[in-house]
């Protein structure tokens, strides 16, 4: 279950009624929303919630928008399937999120998925849903518009958080994962470096720079020739304000596909 | 009447009680179909004229009409432009060069920006016009002045809007706001530049120049030609985002004047991290109802979500960027089907009912006071005739 999810499951029933009830009345005057069919609008399909959302508000100072592996499949249109594969490097919980890092004013959205088989440690896992229901739809949406994050132990974003990089495909992953692509934004204009260690070798950075606030910016590291662990992803700088900025992304790197 | 017990009543007094009842019923009909109809008229919400100023950060609307329309101001000149989703970018340089990522002295604090020793810069030989492209998902590019005392690096092109396009509108905070401008048709812009440019590109590629740095962020410095100071962009299929910084001198005319847009939907709604659908205001809003003066304006307090829908007649008189607010000031009006508020657990219907728009109407009022003194004076007049014939 995830972080919003939870929240709300800490609310009393009949709050959660009312909420509910008093959402359908603004969405009713959400015109833009409205545009789309109800059909597209964020709900639980078959293995995994999944829709389009109004835009979000921008509640985290930098927040992780997709953690995937460089390697992409073209696709001229959307795939009957899209999949997404991941090596769980251990035990634990797993929370998968599909969605726009650039939202538009409505944005797509899927997480709460059930896979077909509890996921496996120490193995490569898969989840794949058809296209047909929701993304066919959004014609000024493609495939590369995707972001994924699989988030590991814990559903929110945090200073410091764990995911498993992942692979979106739609008939083979890439060869091998050669590479990773973080894409992150943060909620104001920041000065932010970023650098990958393994223990406390720094083995990428990417210079300085200045992103401006909920302009999504990606980092690619190729990790051709790196060896198979666990790796660090740090993001350190400050926003205009001087306010201190800082993140931290573990990661584990699995050189093969096997 | 009623007449003694095993007679039949004279004729006069049969007549007669029906005649009350019908009194009885001429006085009360008119009260039993008419209250219910005057309680019915003070629920009853109707499609209502409505105008809106009010602070945003954000704001969504899609372009009514059928003709394309500008938005901003013809010559807004920037100090920063930021271009997201482009598709290649041209421009002629006289001179060219490149500075070595790992050369950058970060920033240190606020108020300062990153910057190349001059030892970093490394000359190219660019082909006339160089072109950029911009084919990676995720490539940006940023132009500002070389000059960081410089307040202004270039003049935007005319912007065109499509009708039934979807516009976004957000303020990007930082010590200058920026404002996020998000278009979803393909654009061709011709940015006029100064004489000096620095690019910093992310993802982007350099044509067929060869390059002495590796990595997905350089920065290029860039002399251009006086007789060819333009940058062209190409946006990709689906438009682009420009985040543009506005010079000094063009923050306070950022949006044309007079603005008349006409709109097919407006947007002021986001979601928070709950799920749960709030208000994009920055600040206090006003709701008019400028087809009746006298009923007062509502205030719509900033934490209230505000939705408005089935837009008609809808036209964006007003737009400004607030550099000291943060905020865009937003004034438009239109014919609503749906005006809801929400404060906190509290859901209001903001149109106006049936019973307002008759007693504000002033024409209704008139017609209402000519129907009542013809009901009096006919009654009146009725009375007189039968007195008469009596007499």
């Amino acid at each position: 279950m995830s972080a919003r999810a939870m929240q709300r499951g800490r609310l009393p029933r009949s709050r959660r009624r009312g909420r509910a009830l008093l959402a359908l009345l603004v969405l009713g005057a959400l015109p833009l929303l409205a545009q789309y069919d109800p059909k597209l609008q964020y709900q639980k399909r078959d293995n995994r919630f999944e829709g389009i959302k109004p835009k979000p508000v921008s509640g985290y100072d930098v927040e992780l928008l997709s953690a995937l592996v460089a390697e992409r499949e073209p696709s001229a249109s959307w795939p009957h399937t899209l999949r997404v594969r991941f090596y769980l490097p251990a035990a634990e919980p797993v929370f998968l999120t599909v969605r726009q890092p650039r939202p538009k004013t409505v944005y797509y959205w899927l997480d709460k998925v059930v896979p077909p088989t509890p996921w496996r440690a120490m193995a490569w896992n898969e989840f794949s849903w058809f296209t047909e229901p929701v993304l066919k739809q959004l014609t000024a949406t493609g495939v590369d518009d995707l972001g994924v994050v699989v988030r590991l132990r814990q559903s929110d974003p945090s200073k410091r958080e764990t995911v498993a990089p992942a692979a979106l495909f739609h008939t083979e992953p890439p060869a091998v994962p050669g590479g990773y692509r973080f894409t992150f934004k943060t909620n104001g204009t920041a000065f932010v470096t970023s650098r990958i260690y393994r223990g406390d070798k720094e083995v990428f950075r990417r210079p300085q720079n200045q992103e401006k606030g909920g302009s999504p910016f990606t980092l690619s590291w190729n990790a051709q020739g790196q060896p198979e662990g666990e790796y660090r992803l740090e993001l350190s700088g400050y926003f205009a304000d001087n306010t201190p900025l800082a993140k931290e992304v573990l990661f584990y790197h699995r050189p093969s596909w096997k | 009447m009623i007449g003694a017990p095993g007679k039949r009543p004279p004729r006069g007094d049969k007549k007669a009680a029906p005649r009350r009842w019908l009194t009885l019923l001429g006085l009360i009909l008119p009260t039993a179909v008419l209250l219910p109809l005057v309680l019915l008229s003070t629920f009853w919400h109707v499609r209502t004229h409505v105008l809106l100023e009010l602070a945003t950060t954000r704001l969504a609307f899609t372009l009514g009409g059928t003709e394309r329309r500008e938005l901003l101001d013809r010559s807004v000149a920037f100090s920063s432009l930021v271009v997201e989703k482009c598709r290649s970018v041209e421009f002629t340089a006289e001179k060219l060069e490149v500075a070595d990522p790992r050369q950058l002295v970060p920033a240190t604090g606020p108020g300062e920006a990153p910057h190349f020793p001059a030892a970093a810069w490394r000359e190219l030989s660019p082909t006339a016009p160089l072109k950029l492209t911009c084919l990676d998902p995720a490539a940006k590019l940023t132009l500002t002045n070389p000059d960081p005392a410089a307040d202004q690096v270039g003049i935007l092109d005319r912007i065109h809007f499509e009708p039934g396009s979807q516009v976004i509108l957000e303020i990007v905070p930082d010590l200058k706001p920026a404002l996020s401008l998000e278009i979803e048709t393909p654009q061709e812009l011709n940015l006029h530049l100064g004489p000096t440019a620095e690019l910093a590109t992310d993802f982007v590629r350099p044509g067929d120049l060869k390059m002495p740095f590796k990595g997905d962020l350089l920065t290029y410095r860039a002399w251009l030609p006086e007789a060819a100071r333009t940058l062209s962009v190409t946006s990709g299929e689906h438009g682009l985002v420009l985040i543009i910084t506005p010079a000094r001198a063009s923050a306070a005319q950022l949006f044309r004047e007079p603005l008349d847009l006409p709109l097919a939907a407006v947007e002021l709604l986001e979601e928070d991290l709950e799920g749960t659908v709030n208000s994009a205001l920055h600040d206090k809003a006003t709701l008019r109802y400028p087809d009746f003066p006298a009923i007062p304006a509502v205030t719509i307090e900033k934490g209230q979500a505000l939705g408005l829908s089935g837009l008609s007649q809808a036209r964006l008189s007003g737009l400004a960027l607030d550099p000291k607010k943060g905020a865009l000031t937003v004034r438009f009006d239109g014919i609503a089907a749906h005006a809801a508020t929400k404060a906190g657990a509290f859901a209001a219907d903001q149109r106006l009912t049936l019973f307002q728009t008759l007693r504000y109407n002033g024409r209704w009022g008139l017609l209402t006071a000519a129907f009542l003194w013809l009901i009096s004076t006919t009654k009146a007049i009725f009375e007189l005739v039968k007195k008469i014939r009596e007499g």
